[in-house]
Order: C-alpha cells, then structure tokens, then sequence
C-alpha cells in the first residue's frame, strides 16, 4: 500500500510537469519599482517547443490587483501602452517579454516590494492549464 | 595689341583668377570655421547652432521655482515622463543612473559635469514631495520638475518633445504618452542633441564626451 502511495505521489507530482513540458520560461524578473510605485513590470522568455499554438490568456499574483499584458510601442513620436487580450505563443517558437515592447503589469500592489524577493505568478493558457513561476525582483 | 600686350592681359587675367580662387578658398574656410564638421554621434541628432530655449519657470521637487537660469551654467540631460510610468520611463532613469555614476567615474572638469532633470508631464499626480521621493531612487544627481500643462507644452514643443495627458480621466489609473527621447542642453540652455532610444549608458558617455570637447 505505501508503494502503491509513493508511485501514487510520484504520478500526481509530475502530471503539471508533464502537461505543460512545452512551454518554458527563461530568465523571467521583475524591476524593483520606484518608491510609490502604483505597479511593478514583469519581463521573460515564453518558449514553446510544442507544434501548436499555444495562448496565454492570463496572469494572476497573490498581493496585486490585477496582472495585465501590455504592449509598449511608440504612437505618433509618443510612447504609448497597448493593453493585450492574449499573448501567443506561436509552435515552436519563442516571444520576448522585454522593457519597450510585450511586458506584464502588475497593479496596485498591496505593499511594496523590494529587490531580492520572489513573487510567485500564476500564467493562464487557452486550455485552462496553469503554469507557476517564480520570478525575482531586481533592480534594473 | 602687340603681342606683348596681348602676354600682359593673359598673366592680368591669370592673377585676377588666382586671387578669385584665393577668396574663395578663404570664403570656404572661413565658413568652415563657423559651422565645424558634425559630430558624429551615435543614435543622437545633433543640433547645430544649439537652438535657444525660452523657459518657463517650473516648480522643483523641494517646491523652489526652477527659474530658466537653473539650466544655465552646467549641461543638463533632460528626460520627460510621469511618475507612474511603468516601462519606458523608469528604463530611461535607470540608464541616466547609470550615466551619472560612469561620468563621475571619469572626474571630468567641474564645467563638464552634467546635471540630471527629470520633468514630469503629469503634474496632476506628480507633486513635489512625491518626484522627490521618485528621482531619488534613481540617482543622487537628479532634479524632479513640473509645472502647468501650458508652461509644460511650450518648453516640449521648443524641443521638438510631444506629450499627451487625458484632460479629464475617468479615474487616477490613466496612462500618459510622452517622448522617450533624452535632451542635452548645454551651459547656455540651449538644446544642443536630442539623444534616441533604446537608450545605453555607455553610448550616451561617448556621444556626451564628443559635445563637451
């Protein structure tokens, strides 16, 4: 029986590693904000090594309001943010969450967080699977 | 017209064209010196004459009025943003941080030592006790300024800089679209490069050493 239990564990432990073993992210951080900062910005690497599209529909993290996915991009000499539905990752391919371009946002946090913690991240794809990550606070 | 004559017209004719051409090397050079060869910067536009800037006067982060003579004096980079921008500013401040610490690492002349100056666009939200606490993160060497959105509109057409800040937001959570370009004006106040993003520290310490010789 407690073998039958172990194997049991050992299945149940590596099921999300398993349904979500195509999409990795790579060096994922977030810049310590300014003091009285209303939101801090989250930058990483999406990699998908499946054949399919695949759709990260949301973002959530405990102690913020809301994750939102932008766009930063420059709109008659301005620059502007696009707020995203979605961000896809494409089959086999990688997208670049960098500062001036894709990013997440991450609102009204409820205190304010420094350089050298870790805020967890919940990332949401179209098929309802959830990935967590870990991502450090840095300075930029 | 004996054939004498006719040799004597010819040198005439030669000096007269030696000393035209002479006058207008001496022109040429002359013009030269007044307009010398461009800089070559990196990623910069820069302006030559450097372009004379009425400013306004604008309130500092410690509630002093930042009268136009403040800009005078030293070289100043100046950046336009607000407070709660989440990307781009925040990036251009960590790059100017970082510009501040390598020009003091070159112990430059007391003349060439450059000033930092932050000027909010969104003076709604961003009071003077708050840019204070703002600029402060990024760098010892930063001043936070603002002022009235008339004030703010004539100093960023002069520069060439746009802005946009929604008249009346639904809420306080409203985004700001600015220039993500960094100004450098020279000892006089006036603009004399308009240096380009994606911003570098190290490139901006070459152009700025190529301005201040």
């Amino acid at each position: 029986m407690k073998k039958l239990n172990a194997i049991f564990m050992i299945v149940i432990l590596f099921i999300p590693a398993l349904v979500l073993a195509e999409i990795n992210v790579a060096a994922p951080w977030i810049a310590a904000p300014p003091p009285g900062s209303n939101v801090l910005v989250a930058y990483m690497e999406i990699q998908n090594t499946s054949d399919q599209d695949r759709t990260l529909v949301s973002v959530s993290a405990a102690e913020f309001e809301e994750v939102q996915m932008h766009r930063s991009g420059m709109h008659d000499g301005m620059m502007m943010m696009d707020q995203l539905d979605a961000i896809t990752i494409p089959a086999n391919a990688m997208v670049k969450l960098a500062s001036r371009g894709l990013h997440l946002m991450l609102m009204s946090p409820a205190r304010y967080f420094k350089a050298g913690e870790v805020i967890e991240l919940d990332l949401m794809f179209e098929d309802k699977q959830t990935l967590k990550i870990h991502v450090p606070v840095k300075k930029r | 017209m004996t054939n004498q004559d006719k040799g004597m017209s010819k040198l005439g004719y030669a000096a007269v064209l030696v000393l035209f051409g002479a006058l207008g090397v001496g022109a040429f050079m002359l013009q030269a010196s007044r307009e010398p060869a461009p800089l070559e910067l990196e990623q910069a536009i820069e302006i030559n004459p450097a372009r004379n800037i009425l400013w306004s006067e604008l309130i500092a982060q410690d509630n002093s009025v930042f009268t136009p003579e403040h800009i005078k004096g030293k070289w100043t980079f100046l950046y336009m943003g607000y407070r709660s921008c989440p990307d781009a500013c925040p990036v251009a401040m960590a790059v100017l941080g970082k510009t501040a610490n390598g020009l003091s690492d070159l112990k430059l002349p007391t003349a060439q030592q450059p000033q930092f100056v932050f000027m909010s666009v969104d003076p709604r939200r961003d009071t003077p006790e708050l840019m204070a606490e703002y600029v402060a993160f990024f760098g010892e060497k930063f001043l936070g300024v603002t002022g009235d959105s008339v004030q703010l509109r004539a100093i960023s057409l002069q520069l060439g800089a746009v802005f946009y800040v929604p008249e009346e937001p639904e809420t306080d959570n409203y985004e700001v679209g600015h220039s993500d370009s960094i100004f450098l004006m020279n000892p006089e106040g006036r603009l004399r490069a308009i240096l380009r993003p994606p911003h570098n520290p190290e490139m901006i310490i070459r152009n700025y050493q190529k301005l201040v010789d």
